[in-house]
């Protein structure tokens, strides 16, 4: 066994590009006993390499790196699918770029090499190899790898893609060990040209699936934003007939007491009165859509000691769509109403205010909430098991609102929970 | 010390809202001199700025205390408005008179304490507040609601306040900045800190400040666009 080149590949290679797979799983939910699966599976992958790159050594040179590359890289897709759970196209998207990244400071090693010359002192040449490896692995560990969850899954199924970042890493591959091992031929340009391929594939890989992440969850909220609109017609036409029918019951109470002199009818016809005035109570704001959204509240508030205190010009809400009102307004009382449940009851108040100046539509919303809330990317995280649909009224009312060009924005304040929305009055 | 006015013509009503008045002053060691008129007549008939907030009824004999509001808010900009009613129905329309709100009767203390946060707030936005500038000849006095945007070139700052620009090299945008941040005033970029009253349309990567376009960074934009939203959506 030639040791001194095996020591040579797991310097160079095998070493970095486990340790560059390891960022991504650290965060990752582990196999079933992972205590002994670790052990195996890392003298495995140690003996797997020891003998590949034993074995590469007694081959020619030209097979050599096509072989060794890939049972090496296939070596560390078997180790993090062997101890983590996760699918095995997760896996193939981890290693590509664990190789995409070591191989792209692998060449800027050697960029160094060919441009200020191989250091003779140990110490330096040590330093020349772990500095660079030490600040591209930070940069990508903070830029990339920390913040991948496990929200992507369902985009990693795309193997055409995972496919074609393979074979522009494999030419590179081929490229860069071409330039060391083959020819000779190892140029600063060849280097550069490996950089810039490692790095724009490493582009791709994570802002595409930034894209096709937003791509799907804007398809999430306009199904549920579709149902909900189907669910609030409904909701407001029986809300209609209902309302109707208690208005010719009022009349007809109203006339029954006329004829009574019963004092016992007369109380509780009036008892019967009150009940269905609160039918009548709902506001006019000329908007439709908003009195339907209020009205519908309005009664389920009145139970439950819920104050909706609504001042609001209706009639600038006209540019937006109906369904849009409906979403954005319910989406905000239910918030506020979860809320001020939790309070009680002399606090459960709503406030909401609609109006424009500036030329903007300005929107507040506010309701007390003594316990604090948390935040993720600006929106209230919701404390509801995260399975369900929950959670998606703050997103829906960002997504509606930045449809219009507008912006939302969530804050607690002073014991208050404030939501704000601003959205461009069309000119 | 505020100056309020409750303009009620029920003596109950009055008094149940001047007792929840005391409570505001000695849980929030505020100060208030309260002066109640019994219709709106009285109040509106005669009314003269000075006032800092008014509590008015909406339903009154002789007078409606709605349209009335909105005659006031035409002489009165500065006045913070805030209806007592017995229905929401009439209260909707607030935003006429452009009012911090309503209080449904029975008034609560809660929502009471909410509305005089609100319109305390929004008076200490206008109340006193301007902003002293040394430019070469002279030292001016600029109402900070009038200021449009402050801008720093050459190692100068240039006030711009309506047709007027005041040029002074004896403080930094910084500290300015730190001064205006609370009073409603954002940076779109490192060298304009604008009032965000004076905003009219914010484009991509631009502005209009009254008549003025400016040009917006992308580093500054979500920023500025966050406090231009919390800022307008309640105090504008």
């Amino acid at each position: 066994m030639n040791w001194s080149l095996v020591g040579y590949c797991f310097i160079r290679f095998v070493l970095p590009l486990l340790l560059a797979a390891s960022l991504f799983v650290l965060k990752k939910e582990k196999r079933k006993g992972f205590a002994y699966r670790l052990p195996i599976a890392l003298l495995l992958f140690f003996v797997l390499n020891l003998l590949i790159t034993n074995y590469s050594e007694n081959m020619k040179i030209e097979s050599w790196f096509y072989c060794y590359f890939l049972l090496d890289l296939l070596t560390v897709f078997l180790f993090l699918f062997f101890i983590f759970r996760i699918s095995w196209k997760e896996a193939l998207f981890f290693t590509v770029a664990a190789y995409s990244i070591q191989n792209l400071t692998d060449n800027l090693i050697n960029l160094i090499y060919l441009s200020a010359g191989e250091p003779e002192n140990l110490v330096l040449r040590w330093t020349v190899f772990l500095v660079p490896y030490l600040v591209t692995y930070c940069l990508f560990y903070f830029a990339f790898a920390r913040l991948i969850k496990s929200r992507y899954a369902d985009i990693m199924s795309n193997v055409l893609f995972l496919a074609i970042l393979c074979i522009i890493l494999g030419i590179v591959y081929v490229l860069s060990m071409y330039a060391t091992l083959g020819s000779g031929d190892d140029s600063i340009s060849l280097r550069i040209y490996a950089i810039i391929s490692c790095g724009l594939s490493m582009l791709l890989q994570f802002n595409v699936f930034n894209t096709t992440y937003l791509h799907s969850e804007n398809g999430k909220l306009e199904t549920i934003l579709k149902t909900e609109n189907e669910g609030n017609l409904r909701y407001q036409k029986n809300y209609e007939l209902l309302s109707m029918k208690i208005h010719d019951l009022r009349h007809q109470i109203r006339a029954i007491k006329e004829k009574t002199d019963s004092e016992e009818i007369q109380k509780s016809l009036a008892e019967l009165e009150k009940d269905a005035h609160i039918f009548n109570t709902s506001l006019k704001t000329s908007s439709q859509a908003l009195d339907s959204v209020l009205s519908v509240r309005s009664l389920y508030c009145a139970e439950k000691g819920i104050t909706l205190s609504c001042m609001a010009d209706g009639e600038k809400l006209s540019f937006l769509s109906d369904s849009d009102i409906f979403s954005l307004f319910s989406n905000a009382i239910d918030n506020g109403i979860e809320a001020v449940l939790k309070e009680p009851e002399e606090k459960r108040n709503i406030t909401i205010n609609v109006r424009e100046k500036n030329g903007f539509l300005l929107i507040h919303f506010d309701n007390p909430s003594s316990s604090a809330v948390t935040f993720a990317n600006g929106l209230p995280q919701t404390d509801k098991d995260k399975n369900d649909l929950h959670g998606y009224g703050s997103k829906s009312i960002c997504y509606i609102v930045e449809k219009y060009g507008g912006k939302a924005n969530f804050q607690q304040e002073n014991g208050l929970f404030k939501l704000n929305i601003m959205i461009p009055m069309a000119q | 010390m505020y100056k309020i006015a409750i303009v009620e013509d029920s003596i109950e009503d009055r008094n149940a809202l001047l007792a929840l008045l005391g409570k505001y002053e000695k849980e929030h060691q505020a100060s208030f001199s309260v002066s109640s008129f019994p219709d709106g007549l009285k109040f509106y008939g005669h009314y003269e700025t000075g006032f800092d907030i008014v509590f008015t009824d909406i339903e009154m004999p002789l007078m409606d205390g709605m349209e009335a509001a909105k005659k006031i808010r035409d002489s009165d900009k500065r006045v913070q408005i805030i209806f007592v009613s017995k229905s929401a129905q009439y209260a909707v329309k607030g935003y006429e008179a452009d009012a911090i709100g309503y209080a449904l009767k029975p008034v609560t203390y809660f929502v009471i304490e909410e509305l005089l946060d609100k319109a305390i707030k929004k008076l200490s936005l206008i109340l006193d507040s301007f902003l002293l500038v040394n430019t070469d000849e002279e030292v001016v006095r600029i109402p900070i609601p009038s200021l449009q945007y402050i801008e720093v070139r050459d190692h100068y700052l240039f006030y711009h306040v309506s047709e007027k620009v005041y040029r002074s090299r004896r403080s930094s945008l910084a500290e300015e900045e730190k001064k205006l941040s609370p009073k409603g005033f954002s940076k779109c970029n490192n060298c304009y800190l604008v009032n965000l009253r004076h905003v009219v349309s914010i484009g991509k990567d631009s502005i209009m400040v009254g008549k003025e376009m400016l040009a917006m960074s992308r580093g500054k934009k979500a920023e500025f666009k966050d406090a231009f939203v919390r800022f307008a959506g309640e105090y504008l």
